[in-house]
């Protein structure tokens, strides 16, 4: 049973994993589990050793903490800090740009919605609260995402977390449409 | 100040903690499916289901590229 909903979940299917079902054996599983009529994604047909994904995730990790460094010593409506941003933003676009005609006819994994209702009512929850806080004043007694991240990021070292979190996210961005392309 | 003033002036940032905490219980409970009895998703599967959308794709990599900017830049 467990499983059935990690397989249905989309747990532990990173292409090359030795585990990984066929697509086949992945349709059927979600046959006997839900009936929903939906494919499981089936992973990249060419897929990348997982050794090797892991070391590109640790290099990636290592440079993005390199250029959060970096980041986190210029300042913000600099000309030094536009093309420090500017350069991962044209990478991602880039990287997106490349991978797009693989999404033609792209399949994802069924999901219910006890699967991601907590996390929509955790997202929707933060967007009010950041309106109801941005419509009250004073602002040191409201604080919205935007004054409370300037504070955290009034230290070097929080900055550099700040940076090095978003560079993360935008590679996980490209690396999870490369994984869940088909 | 009474104390139901200052529970007053104190609660918008214990809104802000009380959804951090949310988040990372969710994290947490979609990480641990093989020990709790959750159905929940992990973050990357959500994603994984709004990228496919090609709209939805474009609106998290324009929202990623906005937060950059606005956070770091200008």
């Amino acid at each position: 049973m467990v499983n059935r909903r990690s397989r249905r979940l989309g747990e532990g299917r990173s292409p090359g994993d030795p585990g990984e079902a066929g697509p086949e054996r992945l349709s059927g599983v979600a046959e006997s589990v839900g009936g929903t009529g939906e494919t499981f994604r089936a992973g990249s047909p060419a897929a990348v050793p997982r050794w090797r994904a892991r070391r590109l995730d640790f290099i990636v990790v290592l440079g993005a903490a390199g250029y959060a460094a970096y980041l986190s010593g210029t300042l913000p409506f600099t000309l030094q800090a536009d093309i420090a941003v500017a350069l991962p933003l044209a990478l991602v676009v880039a990287g997106t740009i490349a991978v797009w005609p693989s999404w033609q006819g792209v399949e994802v994994d069924p999901m219910t919605v006890s699967a991601w209702a907590p996390w929509a009512v955790l997202l929707v929850s933060t967007v009010v609260w950041e309106v109801v806080n941005y419509l009250m004043a004073p602002r040191s007694e409201h604080p919205t995402l935007s004054s409370v991240s300037d504070h955290a990021m009034s230290s070097r070292g929080g900055k550099a977390v700040f940076v090095f979190v978003w560079l993360i996210a935008g590679w996980a961005l490209l690396a999870g449409w490369r994984r869940w392309r088909r | 100040m009474g104390a139901p003033g200052r529970l007053a002036a104190l609660a918008p940032m214990i809104g802000w903690w009380l959804l951090a905490a949310g988040f990372v219980l969710c994290w947490c409970l979609s990480h641990a499916r093989r020990w709790v009895p959750t159905r929940m998703a992990r973050p990357s599967d959500v994603l994984g289901r709004v990228v496919s959308v090609p709209a939805l794709r474009v609106a998290v990599l324009l929202g990623w590229m906005w937060v950059g900017w606005h956070l770091f830049a200008r």
